[in-house]
Protein backbone atom coordinates (compact mmCIF):
# COMPACT_ATOMS: atom_id res chain seq x y z
CA UNK A 1 0.00 0.00 0.00
CA UNK A 2 2.83 2.12 0.71
CA UNK A 3 3.88 2.49 -2.73
CA UNK A 4 0.68 3.11 -4.04
CA UNK A 5 -0.21 6.12 -1.54
CA UNK A 6 2.81 7.03 -2.28
CA UNK A 7 2.08 7.69 -6.00
CA UNK A 8 -1.64 9.38 -4.79
CA UNK A 9 0.34 11.64 -2.48
CA UNK A 10 2.99 12.40 -5.44
CA UNK A 11 -0.42 13.29 -7.85
CA UNK A 12 -1.25 15.49 -5.28
CA UNK A 13 1.53 17.36 -4.66
CA UNK A 14 1.99 17.84 -8.12
CA UNK A 15 -1.16 20.13 -8.45
CA UNK A 16 -0.56 23.25 -7.80
CA UNK A 17 -1.96 25.70 -5.18
CA UNK A 18 -4.91 27.65 -6.17
CA UNK A 19 -8.12 29.74 -4.94
CA UNK A 20 -11.55 28.36 -5.33
CA UNK A 21 -11.34 28.77 -9.10
CA UNK A 22 -13.90 27.08 -12.02
CA UNK A 23 -13.05 24.27 -13.69
CA UNK A 24 -12.56 23.49 -16.76
CA UNK A 25 -15.03 20.74 -17.99
CA UNK A 26 -12.97 18.47 -20.37
CA UNK A 27 -9.63 17.56 -21.29
CA UNK A 28 -9.25 20.64 -24.17
CA UNK A 29 -8.34 23.10 -21.60
CA UNK A 30 -7.15 21.16 -18.58
CA UNK A 31 -5.53 23.77 -16.75
CA UNK A 32 -7.37 22.30 -13.89
CA UNK A 33 -4.42 20.08 -13.40
CA UNK A 34 -2.14 23.15 -13.07
CA UNK A 35 -3.70 24.83 -10.52
CA UNK A 36 -6.25 22.09 -8.54
CA UNK A 37 -6.93 23.50 -4.92
CA UNK A 38 -5.17 20.83 -3.60
CA UNK A 39 -4.97 22.61 0.18
CA UNK A 40 -8.96 22.85 0.77
CA UNK A 41 -10.86 19.94 0.70
CA UNK A 42 -14.87 19.82 0.60
CA UNK A 43 -15.07 19.80 4.52
CA UNK A 44 -12.87 22.77 4.37
CA UNK A 45 -14.19 24.91 1.66
CA UNK A 46 -18.31 24.55 3.24
CA UNK A 47 -16.53 25.33 6.97
CA UNK A 48 -15.34 28.39 5.40
CA UNK A 49 -17.97 29.38 3.40
CA UNK A 50 -20.46 31.38 5.62
CA UNK A 51 -23.40 30.94 3.29
CA UNK A 52 -22.82 27.21 4.04
CA UNK A 53 -22.94 26.81 8.24
CA UNK A 54 -25.92 25.42 8.06
CA UNK A 55 -24.97 22.77 5.91
CA UNK A 56 -21.08 22.33 7.58
CA UNK A 57 -23.46 22.03 10.42
CA UNK A 58 -25.46 19.30 9.63
CA UNK A 59 -22.51 17.39 7.77
CA UNK A 60 -20.62 17.58 11.09
CA UNK A 61 -23.82 16.24 12.69
CA UNK A 62 -23.80 13.11 10.10
CA UNK A 63 -20.15 12.76 10.77
CA UNK A 64 -20.02 13.05 7.03
CA UNK A 65 -17.18 16.47 7.63
CA UNK A 66 -14.68 13.81 7.69
CA UNK A 67 -15.81 11.73 5.02
CA UNK A 68 -15.07 14.79 2.49
CA UNK A 69 -12.24 15.98 3.78
CA UNK A 70 -11.26 12.24 2.63
CA UNK A 71 -9.85 11.30 -0.59
CA UNK A 72 -13.36 11.25 -2.63
CA UNK A 73 -13.61 12.44 -4.27
CA UNK A 74 -17.56 13.68 -4.72
CA UNK A 75 -19.53 16.67 -6.14
CA UNK A 76 -21.67 18.42 -3.37
CA UNK A 77 -24.68 20.31 -3.47
CA UNK A 78 -24.88 22.20 -0.47
CA UNK A 79 -28.04 24.36 0.66
CA UNK A 80 -27.84 27.66 1.35
CA UNK A 81 -28.47 28.94 4.90
CA UNK A 82 -31.43 30.76 2.92
CA UNK A 83 -32.08 27.33 1.19
CA UNK A 84 -32.00 25.68 5.08
CA UNK A 85 -33.92 28.44 6.41
CA UNK A 86 -36.92 27.73 4.28
CA UNK A 87 -37.46 23.83 6.52
CA UNK A 88 -39.60 24.05 9.14
CA UNK A 89 -37.11 24.55 12.44
CA UNK A 90 -38.51 21.24 14.06
CA UNK A 91 -37.64 19.47 10.91
CA UNK A 92 -34.18 20.78 11.60
CA UNK A 93 -34.23 20.36 15.20
CA UNK A 94 -34.99 16.68 14.73
CA UNK A 95 -32.54 15.69 12.00
CA UNK A 96 -29.73 16.93 14.15
CA UNK A 97 -30.64 14.80 17.08
CA UNK A 98 -28.54 12.09 17.81
CA UNK A 99 -31.25 10.08 17.08
CA UNK A 100 -31.94 11.09 13.69
CA UNK A 101 -28.90 10.72 11.98
CA UNK A 102 -29.44 7.58 9.74
CA UNK A 103 -32.08 10.05 8.33
CA UNK A 104 -29.97 12.67 8.72
CA UNK A 105 -26.91 10.53 6.96
CA UNK A 106 -29.14 9.75 3.70
CA UNK A 107 -30.78 13.33 2.83
CA UNK A 108 -27.31 14.31 3.09
CA UNK A 109 -26.12 11.60 0.69
CA UNK A 110 -28.62 12.41 -1.68
CA UNK A 111 -26.74 15.72 -2.12
CA UNK A 112 -23.48 14.19 -2.86
CA UNK A 113 -22.78 12.29 -6.15
CA UNK A 114 -19.03 10.37 -7.29
CA UNK A 115 -16.59 12.21 -9.14
CA UNK A 116 -15.91 15.80 -9.57
CA UNK A 117 -18.97 17.22 -11.54
CA UNK A 118 -18.51 21.17 -12.46
CA UNK A 119 -21.09 23.23 -13.99
CA UNK A 120 -19.61 23.62 -17.37
CA UNK A 121 -19.87 19.44 -17.24
CA UNK A 122 -23.50 19.79 -16.31
CA UNK A 123 -24.39 22.23 -18.42
CA UNK A 124 -22.55 20.11 -21.53
CA UNK A 125 -24.40 17.26 -20.05
CA UNK A 126 -27.70 18.33 -20.90
CA UNK A 127 -26.96 19.75 -24.00
CA UNK A 128 -25.60 16.54 -24.66
CA UNK A 129 -29.58 14.93 -23.27
CA UNK A 130 -31.64 16.57 -25.13
CA UNK A 131 -32.06 19.07 -21.79
CA UNK A 132 -31.47 16.54 -18.77
CA UNK A 133 -28.70 14.77 -17.59
CA UNK A 134 -28.99 12.51 -14.24
CA UNK A 135 -26.49 12.18 -11.33
CA UNK A 136 -26.54 8.99 -8.89
CA UNK A 137 -26.42 10.13 -5.63
CA UNK A 138 -24.36 8.33 -2.94
CA UNK A 139 -27.83 7.60 -1.57
CA UNK A 140 -28.46 5.17 -4.84
CA UNK A 141 -30.94 7.58 -6.16
CA UNK A 142 -30.87 10.14 -9.19
CA UNK A 143 -30.86 13.81 -9.30
CA UNK A 144 -31.69 15.15 -12.75
CA UNK A 145 -30.33 18.43 -14.11
CA UNK A 146 -31.80 20.94 -16.43
CA UNK A 147 -31.30 24.22 -17.47
CA UNK A 148 -33.41 27.15 -16.85
CA UNK A 149 -32.29 30.08 -18.83
CA UNK A 150 -28.80 30.36 -18.07
CA UNK A 151 -29.01 28.56 -14.66
CA UNK A 152 -28.83 24.83 -13.87
CA UNK A 153 -31.65 23.45 -11.79
CA UNK A 154 -31.45 20.24 -9.58
CA UNK A 155 -34.19 18.22 -8.91
CA UNK A 156 -34.54 15.05 -6.51
CA UNK A 157 -36.55 12.05 -6.55
CA UNK A 158 -40.18 13.59 -5.86
CA UNK A 159 -39.74 16.71 -7.60
CA UNK A 160 -37.80 18.26 -4.86
CA UNK A 161 -35.83 21.00 -6.95
CA UNK A 162 -33.46 23.74 -6.64
CA UNK A 163 -31.09 25.97 -8.42
CA UNK A 164 -27.36 25.82 -8.89
CA UNK A 165 -25.38 29.01 -7.92
CA UNK A 166 -22.58 30.13 -9.08
CA UNK A 167 -19.44 27.64 -10.75
CA UNK A 168 -18.78 25.72 -7.75
CA UNK A 169 -16.30 25.58 -6.03
CA UNK A 170 -13.39 22.92 -6.77
CA UNK A 171 -11.11 21.20 -3.65
CA UNK A 172 -8.54 18.23 -4.35
CA UNK A 173 -11.52 16.47 -3.23
CA UNK A 174 -14.09 17.07 -5.21
CA UNK A 175 -16.30 20.33 -5.85
CA UNK A 176 -18.87 22.64 -3.65
CA UNK A 177 -22.02 24.01 -5.29
CA UNK A 178 -24.06 26.03 -3.60
CA UNK A 179 -27.65 25.18 -4.11
CA UNK A 180 -30.63 27.38 -3.36
CA UNK A 181 -32.89 24.56 -1.75
CA UNK A 182 -32.82 21.53 -0.15
CA UNK A 183 -33.25 17.96 -2.04
CA UNK A 184 -35.67 16.68 0.12
CA UNK A 185 -37.16 13.12 -0.79
CA UNK A 186 -40.70 12.92 -0.26
CA UNK B 1 -27.46 -3.44 18.09
CA UNK B 2 -27.54 -6.98 17.51
CA UNK B 3 -27.91 -9.44 14.52
CA UNK B 4 -30.20 -12.44 14.38
CA UNK B 5 -30.14 -14.12 11.85
CA UNK B 6 -33.44 -13.56 9.36
CA UNK B 7 -35.69 -16.77 9.43
CA UNK B 8 -39.38 -16.20 10.32
CA UNK B 9 -39.30 -12.56 8.82
CA UNK B 10 -38.16 -13.93 5.18
CA UNK B 11 -40.77 -16.72 5.18
CA UNK B 12 -43.42 -13.92 6.25
CA UNK B 13 -42.02 -11.28 4.33
CA UNK B 14 -44.58 -10.08 1.49
CA UNK B 15 -42.60 -9.16 -1.29
CA UNK B 16 -40.18 -10.26 -3.73
CA UNK B 17 -37.49 -8.71 -2.22
CA UNK B 18 -36.40 -5.29 -0.52
CA UNK B 19 -36.82 -2.44 -3.51
CA UNK B 20 -33.57 -0.88 -4.75
CA UNK B 21 -33.71 2.91 -5.99
CA UNK B 22 -34.20 3.69 -9.00
CA UNK B 23 -33.67 1.02 -11.72
CA UNK B 24 -30.12 1.57 -10.56
CA UNK B 25 -29.87 -1.51 -7.28
CA UNK B 26 -28.13 -0.09 -4.49
CA UNK B 27 -26.11 -1.14 -2.37
CA UNK B 28 -22.94 -2.36 -1.40
CA UNK B 29 -19.52 -2.68 -1.84
CA UNK B 30 -18.37 -3.93 -4.66
CA UNK B 31 -16.18 -6.78 -3.71
CA UNK B 32 -16.08 -7.17 -7.17
CA UNK B 33 -13.32 -5.63 -9.56
CA UNK B 34 -13.04 -4.99 -13.07
CA UNK B 35 -11.08 -6.33 -16.06
CA UNK B 36 -8.29 -4.48 -16.71
CA UNK B 37 -8.41 -3.07 -20.15
CA UNK B 38 -6.10 0.27 -19.74
CA UNK B 39 -4.93 -0.67 -15.79
CA UNK B 40 -2.18 0.58 -14.77
CA UNK B 41 -0.03 -1.78 -13.49
CA UNK B 42 0.21 -1.52 -9.72
CA UNK B 43 2.04 -4.46 -8.05
CA UNK B 44 2.55 -5.96 -4.75
CA UNK B 45 -0.38 -6.29 -2.62
CA UNK B 46 -2.34 -3.32 -3.51
CA UNK B 47 -3.10 -5.43 -6.71
CA UNK B 48 -6.43 -4.17 -6.97
CA UNK B 49 -8.46 -4.88 -9.91
CA UNK B 50 -5.22 -4.23 -11.57
CA UNK B 51 -4.27 -7.07 -14.07
CA UNK B 52 -6.60 -9.42 -13.03
CA UNK B 53 -10.90 -9.94 -13.82
CA UNK B 54 -11.85 -9.00 -10.41
CA UNK B 55 -11.28 -7.89 -7.34
CA UNK B 56 -10.02 -10.56 -4.61
CA UNK B 57 -13.61 -12.11 -3.75
CA UNK B 58 -15.08 -12.15 -0.56
CA UNK B 59 -14.66 -15.53 1.39
CA UNK B 60 -17.35 -17.71 0.85
CA UNK B 61 -19.14 -17.47 3.75
CA UNK B 62 -18.72 -13.83 4.86
CA UNK B 63 -21.49 -11.35 4.78
CA UNK B 64 -19.34 -9.37 1.73
CA UNK B 65 -20.16 -12.88 0.05
CA UNK B 66 -23.56 -11.62 -0.31
CA UNK B 67 -23.21 -8.08 -0.16
CA UNK B 68 -20.01 -7.62 -2.41
CA UNK B 69 -22.17 -8.49 -4.63
CA UNK B 70 -25.88 -8.65 -4.81
CA UNK B 71 -25.12 -5.16 -2.63
CA UNK B 72 -23.98 -3.70 -5.85
CA UNK B 73 -26.35 -1.66 -7.77
CA UNK B 74 -25.64 -2.12 -11.43
CA UNK B 75 -27.77 0.19 -13.07
CA UNK B 76 -28.69 -2.66 -15.60
CA UNK B 77 -29.29 -5.85 -14.63
CA UNK B 78 -27.00 -7.92 -17.68
CA UNK B 79 -24.07 -7.74 -15.11
CA UNK B 80 -25.89 -9.51 -12.92
CA UNK B 81 -27.37 -12.46 -15.50
CA UNK B 82 -23.11 -13.13 -16.11
CA UNK B 83 -23.12 -14.93 -13.32
CA UNK B 84 -26.17 -17.21 -12.85
CA UNK B 85 -24.31 -19.03 -10.41
CA UNK B 86 -24.45 -17.13 -7.88
CA UNK B 87 -27.54 -16.77 -6.32
CA UNK B 88 -27.49 -13.36 -4.57
CA UNK B 89 -26.42 -11.95 -7.61
CA UNK B 90 -29.55 -13.59 -9.22
CA UNK B 91 -31.44 -12.22 -6.32
CA UNK B 92 -30.29 -8.66 -6.79
CA UNK B 93 -31.11 -9.31 -10.58
CA UNK B 94 -33.99 -10.22 -10.15
CA UNK B 95 -34.97 -7.38 -7.83
CA UNK B 96 -33.46 -5.15 -10.27
CA UNK B 97 -36.11 -6.06 -13.21
CA UNK B 98 -38.67 -5.31 -10.71
CA UNK B 99 -37.02 -1.94 -9.47
CA UNK B 100 -36.18 -1.00 -13.07
CA UNK B 101 -39.48 -0.23 -13.74
CA UNK B 102 -40.51 2.06 -11.74
CA UNK B 103 -39.27 3.95 -8.10
CA UNK B 104 -39.30 1.78 -5.52
CA UNK B 105 -41.00 4.20 -3.62
CA UNK B 106 -43.70 3.39 -5.73
CA UNK B 107 -43.62 -0.04 -5.04
CA UNK B 108 -47.41 -1.28 -5.17
CA UNK B 109 -46.95 -0.02 -8.75
CA UNK B 110 -45.00 -3.09 -9.71
CA UNK B 111 -46.32 -5.65 -6.85
CA UNK B 112 -48.40 -7.04 -9.57
CA UNK B 113 -45.00 -8.98 -10.87
CA UNK B 114 -46.26 -12.12 -8.88
CA UNK B 115 -43.71 -14.01 -10.99
CA UNK B 116 -40.96 -12.16 -10.43
CA UNK B 117 -41.76 -11.42 -6.89
CA UNK B 118 -42.31 -15.51 -6.44
CA UNK B 119 -38.83 -15.88 -7.73
CA UNK B 120 -37.36 -13.64 -5.76
CA UNK B 121 -39.13 -14.77 -2.15
CA UNK B 122 -37.96 -17.77 -2.91
CA UNK B 123 -34.46 -16.93 -3.99
CA UNK B 124 -34.75 -14.33 -0.50
CA UNK B 125 -35.42 -18.13 1.85
CA UNK B 126 -32.70 -19.94 0.07
CA UNK B 127 -30.07 -16.76 -0.14
CA UNK B 128 -30.80 -14.37 3.02
CA UNK B 129 -31.69 -17.08 5.67
CA UNK B 130 -29.00 -16.98 7.99
CA UNK B 131 -27.59 -13.43 6.96
CA UNK B 132 -27.38 -11.02 9.46
CA UNK B 133 -30.44 -8.17 9.89
CA UNK B 134 -30.44 -5.89 12.45
CA UNK B 135 -32.78 -6.66 15.32
CA UNK B 136 -34.04 -4.50 17.47
CA UNK B 137 -32.79 -0.91 17.93
CA UNK B 138 -30.22 0.04 15.83
CA UNK B 139 -26.81 1.87 17.06
CA UNK B 140 -27.23 4.79 18.56
CA UNK B 141 -31.22 4.43 19.87
CA UNK B 142 -31.91 3.46 23.03
CA UNK B 143 -34.10 0.23 23.58
CA UNK B 144 -36.82 1.29 25.62
CA UNK B 145 -40.07 -0.91 26.34
CA UNK B 146 -42.22 0.27 23.06
CA UNK B 147 -39.17 -0.06 20.94
CA UNK B 148 -36.67 2.35 20.43
CA UNK B 149 -38.32 5.60 20.95
CA UNK B 150 -39.17 6.92 24.19
CA UNK B 151 -43.00 7.36 24.61
CA UNK B 152 -44.45 10.49 23.43
CA UNK B 153 -41.27 11.18 21.04
CA UNK B 154 -42.49 8.31 19.00
CA UNK B 155 -46.14 10.15 18.99
CA UNK B 156 -45.06 13.49 18.20
CA UNK B 157 -43.03 12.36 15.37
CA UNK B 158 -45.32 10.04 14.01
CA UNK B 159 -48.23 13.01 13.13
CA UNK B 160 -45.96 14.76 10.85
CA UNK B 161 -47.91 14.08 7.31
CA UNK B 162 -46.44 17.08 5.16
CA UNK B 163 -44.20 16.61 2.47
CA UNK B 164 -40.71 16.73 5.33
CA UNK B 165 -42.31 13.40 6.71
CA UNK B 166 -39.90 11.29 5.01
CA UNK B 167 -37.24 12.79 6.32
CA UNK B 168 -37.81 12.39 9.65
CA UNK B 169 -40.90 10.16 10.54
CA UNK B 170 -40.94 6.17 10.79
CA UNK B 171 -37.32 4.43 9.79
CA UNK B 172 -35.22 3.86 11.63
CA UNK B 173 -37.60 4.89 14.82
CA UNK B 174 -39.44 2.48 13.64
CA UNK B 175 -36.62 -0.35 13.76
CA UNK B 176 -38.88 -1.80 16.50
CA UNK B 177 -40.95 -3.21 13.84
CA UNK B 178 -39.00 -4.67 11.98
CA UNK B 179 -39.64 -8.20 11.34
CA UNK B 180 -43.13 -6.48 10.34
CA UNK B 181 -42.83 -4.26 8.03
CA UNK B 182 -39.08 -3.37 7.41
CA UNK B 183 -36.44 -5.31 6.25
CA UNK B 184 -32.77 -4.27 6.04
CA UNK B 185 -30.54 -5.02 2.72
CA UNK B 186 -27.88 -3.90 1.59
CA UNK B 187 -27.40 -0.59 3.29
CA UNK B 188 -31.14 -0.21 2.61
CA UNK B 189 -34.19 0.22 5.17
CA UNK B 190 -37.28 -0.22 3.55
CA UNK B 191 -40.53 -0.64 4.73
CA UNK B 192 -43.50 -3.06 3.15
CA UNK B 193 -46.98 -1.72 3.02
CA UNK B 194 -49.65 -3.86 1.25
CA UNK B 195 -48.17 -6.20 -1.12
CA UNK B 196 -45.34 -4.01 -1.58
CA UNK B 197 -42.74 -0.98 -0.67
CA UNK B 198 -43.58 1.89 1.25
CA UNK B 199 -40.79 3.22 1.55
CA UNK B 200 -37.09 3.20 2.36
CA UNK B 201 -33.92 4.72 3.42
CA UNK B 202 -30.18 4.42 2.96
CA UNK B 203 -28.38 3.23 5.67
CA UNK B 204 -24.74 3.33 5.54
CA UNK B 205 -23.64 0.22 6.90
CA UNK B 206 -26.67 -0.86 8.28
CA UNK B 207 -26.74 2.47 9.78
CA UNK B 208 -23.77 2.21 11.62
CA UNK B 209 -22.15 5.64 13.05
CA UNK B 210 -18.72 6.98 14.42
CA UNK B 211 -18.57 5.58 18.22
CA UNK B 212 -20.36 2.80 17.43
CA UNK B 213 -18.13 -0.27 17.36
CA UNK B 214 -18.31 -2.16 13.80
CA UNK B 215 -20.25 -5.20 14.56
CA UNK B 216 -18.20 -8.74 14.83
CA UNK B 217 -21.04 -10.12 12.23
CA UNK B 218 -19.28 -7.89 9.86
CA UNK B 219 -15.80 -9.31 10.82
CA UNK B 220 -15.48 -11.65 7.67
CA UNK B 221 -15.79 -8.62 5.37
CA UNK B 222 -12.81 -8.33 3.39
CA UNK B 223 -11.22 -4.69 2.24
CA UNK B 224 -10.23 -4.99 -0.64
CA UNK B 225 -6.46 -3.78 -1.32
CA UNK B 226 -7.28 -1.64 -3.55
CA UNK B 227 -10.02 0.47 -1.59
CA UNK B 228 -7.19 0.67 1.68
CA UNK B 229 -5.08 1.99 -0.96
CA UNK B 230 -6.83 4.50 -2.14
CA UNK B 231 -9.14 5.61 0.73
CA UNK B 232 -7.11 4.63 3.72
CA UNK B 233 -5.57 7.76 4.60
CA UNK B 234 -4.33 6.76 8.45
CA UNK B 235 -2.44 4.00 9.03
CA UNK B 236 -3.02 3.10 12.47
CA UNK B 237 -6.48 2.99 11.35
CA UNK B 238 -7.76 -0.38 10.61
CA UNK B 239 -10.66 -0.03 7.72
CA UNK B 240 -13.49 -1.93 7.27
CA UNK B 241 -16.13 -1.84 5.20
CA UNK B 242 -20.23 -2.58 5.25
CA UNK B 243 -22.86 -1.56 2.67
CA UNK B 244 -21.75 1.32 0.74
CA UNK B 245 -18.99 2.81 2.98
CA UNK B 246 -15.82 2.61 4.41
CA UNK B 247 -15.32 2.83 7.77
CA UNK B 248 -12.31 3.65 9.83
CA UNK B 249 -11.86 2.03 13.17
CA UNK B 250 -9.77 1.73 16.03
CA UNK B 251 -8.02 -1.77 15.64
CA UNK B 252 -8.47 -2.56 18.79
CA UNK B 253 -12.12 -1.61 19.98
CA UNK B 254 -13.27 -1.62 16.72
CA UNK B 255 -14.79 1.41 17.06
CA UNK B 256 -15.88 3.47 14.20
CA UNK B 257 -14.09 6.66 14.10
CA UNK B 258 -15.00 8.22 10.79
CA UNK B 259 -16.49 7.25 7.57
CA UNK B 260 -13.31 7.20 5.95
CA UNK B 261 -15.42 7.43 2.05
CA UNK B 262 -18.58 6.59 0.50
CA UNK B 263 -19.18 4.06 -2.32
CA UNK B 264 -21.39 3.95 -4.99
CA UNK B 265 -21.67 -0.09 -4.87
CA UNK B 266 -22.04 0.23 -8.87
CA UNK B 267 -21.11 -2.72 -11.07
CA UNK B 268 -18.76 -1.92 -13.42
CA UNK B 269 -17.76 -4.82 -15.24
CA UNK B 270 -15.76 -4.68 -18.77
CA UNK B 271 -18.02 -5.09 -21.82
CA UNK B 272 -21.37 -4.33 -19.53
CA UNK B 273 -23.27 -1.55 -20.34
CA UNK B 274 -22.34 1.82 -18.07
CA UNK B 275 -24.50 1.82 -14.88
CA UNK B 276 -27.36 4.87 -15.27
CA UNK B 277 -26.47 7.75 -13.26
CA UNK B 278 -23.30 8.67 -14.96
CA UNK B 279 -24.33 11.12 -18.08
CA UNK B 280 -21.88 13.76 -16.77
CA UNK B 281 -18.34 13.60 -17.03
CA UNK B 282 -16.70 13.51 -13.88
CA UNK B 283 -13.28 12.28 -13.94
CA UNK B 284 -11.17 13.93 -10.93
CA UNK B 285 -9.90 17.02 -11.35
CA UNK B 286 -6.31 15.81 -11.02
CA UNK B 287 -7.14 13.18 -13.82
CA UNK B 288 -8.51 15.30 -16.42
CA UNK B 289 -5.63 16.15 -18.79
CA UNK B 290 -5.48 12.15 -18.95
CA UNK B 291 -8.91 11.10 -19.30
CA UNK B 292 -11.35 13.67 -21.23
CA UNK B 293 -13.65 12.80 -23.52
CA UNK B 294 -13.26 12.31 -26.89
CA UNK B 295 -15.04 11.47 -29.80
CA UNK B 296 -13.77 7.44 -29.43
CA UNK B 297 -13.86 7.34 -25.60
CA UNK B 298 -15.22 8.69 -22.73
CA UNK B 299 -14.51 8.43 -19.13
CA UNK B 300 -16.41 8.25 -16.09
CA UNK B 301 -14.99 8.10 -12.01
CA UNK B 302 -16.65 5.81 -9.70
CA UNK B 303 -15.59 4.11 -6.16
CA UNK B 304 -11.26 4.90 -7.52
CA UNK B 305 -11.57 3.88 -10.88
CA UNK B 306 -11.83 5.97 -13.77
CA UNK B 307 -13.66 3.74 -16.51
CA UNK B 308 -13.37 4.15 -20.34
CA UNK B 309 -16.81 4.03 -21.84
CA UNK B 310 -17.49 3.31 -25.61
CA UNK B 311 -19.22 6.59 -26.52
CA UNK B 312 -21.06 4.40 -29.42
CA UNK B 313 -22.45 1.57 -27.76
CA UNK B 314 -22.00 2.84 -24.21
CA UNK B 315 -20.53 -0.14 -22.57
CA UNK B 316 -17.45 -0.30 -20.26
CA UNK B 317 -14.23 -0.25 -22.61
CA UNK B 318 -11.95 -0.46 -19.47
CA UNK B 319 -10.95 0.04 -15.89
CA UNK B 320 -8.48 2.42 -14.86
CA UNK B 321 -6.37 2.24 -11.28
CA UNK B 322 -5.99 5.91 -9.88
CA UNK B 323 -3.19 4.32 -7.68
CA UNK B 324 -0.70 3.54 -10.27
Amino acid sequence: MTIARAALLAAGLALSLGGCKRVPNDGADNAATADQADDETIASLASADSNLSGAEELLRAADLDTTLAGPGPYSVFLPSNAALETLPAEVVAALKDEQAKPQLTALLTGHIVPGSVTVSDIAKAIDAGGGKAELKTMAGDMLSFAKQGDSVTVTAPGGATAMLSGDGARAANGVVHVIDGVLVRS
Amino acid sequence: MRNIPLITGALAMALAAPAIAQNNGHGGDKGKGHAAGEMKAAKGKDRGPQGQARMPKPQKDARAASRGDNGNGNGNGKAWAKAPDRPDRALARDVGRVIGRTNDRDAPRYSDDRRVRDQGREYYRRVVEGRAIIDGCPPGLAKKNNGCLPPGQAKKLYQRDDRYAAMINGIPYRYRDIGQDYRYRDGYLYRTQNDGISSWLPLLGGALGVGEIFPQSYAAYPMPDYYRAYYGRDDDARYLYADRAIFAVDPETRAIESIAALLTGDDWTVGQPMPQGYGVYNVPLAYRDRYYDTNDANYRYSDGHVYKIDPKTQLVAAAISLLS
